[in-house]
């Protein structure tokens, strides 16, 4: 009975016969009665969309998109950190030097004559090329400290000549950078001063009490 | 402008094709799925998702069954896909605290007109495939073949399934006192 009613509200169903069956049936006429107020109520429950359906689909559906270029920009990163690390090793990072504590190269003995030092001088983690880069230098070390200073130059280098406080010597391009390394650990130098000549270099340190 | 020559402008993505297809169908696929998900702002998703995929997917149209019929299915699988992924989203929207959305329900019955809520109310406690159905045949005023169309099912089915779920509402809002008035009449 209650199928058939409810296919009835909607138009369907042999209709005479549900229209006696609600005339003579109580039950059946309520029952009807709540589908109908039901359906009716329903039927008014329609709702709009939210406004600015169509901007936003049509928004979505053309817009630009810029689109990021992940691959050449990890693949510029990694360029550049090899190009850092890698591509540059004349810059010297504090790692890269030798500490003091662990520094066992200074030779304190002065060489026998046409004795190359540097063959003997390990060169671990050090790189030159930067220092001699640099326009010249003056050591300014304490008197006290001068003897030490004379004897590491001449440990890896001729005296060519000097007076008190003048001294020349001549390094070539390996063992230079090794002076000045081991010269830097210890004293403040500045103002470099390289003169090149055939095959070696001549440097002259001017050694001041502060 | 008839559906085919809508279809051909489609799949050249005719933006007024476009446009006249929203407007068109809007309202039709927004009742459905809100009364379905009787959630506004997932509703307005949905519709809009739907309309999406329907353009950008034009060309897989092959014109066995309507335009509206193409986009209420593709509208009630994004509904349902979306329901599935609801547990998710919710739990992301508690994390980031995000302002609860308006009930649309709320703003559109309440206050408004008391046997609509108290319809509302029922709709919350019948299934959703019921209220798939009532949707389609009570609010949109489809008949049942259309309504058979939309579903997939037969129209044998879509009458079965009908009358079960008016019976299931009927006795959700008998509760709430929906028939007072008339039965206090007799």
């Amino acid at each position: 009975m209650k199928e058939k009613i409810s296919k009835y509200i909607d138009g369907e169903g042999n209709k005479e016969e549900i229209k006696k069956l609600l005339r003579k049936d109580k039950e059946a006429r309520e029952y009807y009665e709540q589908l109908s107020e039901m359906k009716a109520v329903l039927s008014d429950m329609k709702v709009n969309a939210l406004p600015g359906t169509e901007e936003n689909v049509l928004k979505k559906m053309h817009r630009k998109r810029f689109r990021v270029p992940y691959r050449v920009i990890s693949f510029a990163a990694i360029l550049l950190v090899l190009f850092l690390f890698l591509k540059v090793p004349g810059l010297k990072y504090d790692y890269q030097l030798e500490s003091p504590e662990t520094d066992n190269n200074v030779r304190t003995t002065i060489p026998a004559e046409n004795e190359f030092p540097y063959e003997a001088a390990p060169e671990k983690g050090f790189q030159g090329e930067s220092i001699l880069s640099h326009a010249g230098f003056e050591i300014m070390v304490e008197e006290s400290e001068k003897a030490d200073v004379i004897v590491l130059l001449a440990q890896y280098g001729e005296l060519k000549g000097g007076e008190e406080n003048f001294f020349t010597y001549t390094l070539n391009s390996k063992t230079l950078p090794v002076v000045l390394e081991k010269l830097e650990k210890s004293y403040k130098i500045s103002n470099i001063n390289i003169p090149e000549e055939e095959g070696t270099i001549t440097l002259t340190i001017k050694i001041e009490s502060p | 402008m008839d559906e085919e020559e809508i279809i051909e402008r489609l799949k050249k993505n005719d933006v007024n094709a476009q446009e006249y297809v929203i407007r068109k169908y809007k309202n039709f696929l927004f009742n459905s799925v809100f009364h379905v998900a009787q959630r506004s702002e997932v509703a307005q998703d949905v519709v809009e998702d739907t309309f999406i995929k329907c353009f950008k997917k034009i060309n897989q149209f092959d014109g066995r069954s309507s335009l509206s019929t193409w986009l209420y299915r593709i509208g009630m699988n994004t509904l349902k896909n979306m329901i599935e992924s609801e547990g998710a989203r919710n739990r992301l929207r508690d994390r980031l605290k995000w302002k609860k959305d308006v009930n649309y329900s709320e703003e559109q019955f309440k206050g408004n007109d008391k046997k609509k809520q108290i319809i509302w109310e029922g709709m919350r406690h019948i299934t959703a495939i019921e209220r798939e159905a009532i949707t389609l045949v009570d609010i949109q005023g489809l008949n049942y073949e259309e309504a058979g169309e939309l579903l997939a099912i037969s129209v044998g089915t879509v009458k079965s399934r009908l009358f079960r779920a008016r019976e299931h509402l009927r006795k959700e809002i008998l509760k709430r006192n929906f028939f007072e008035g008339e039965l206090s009449k007799e």
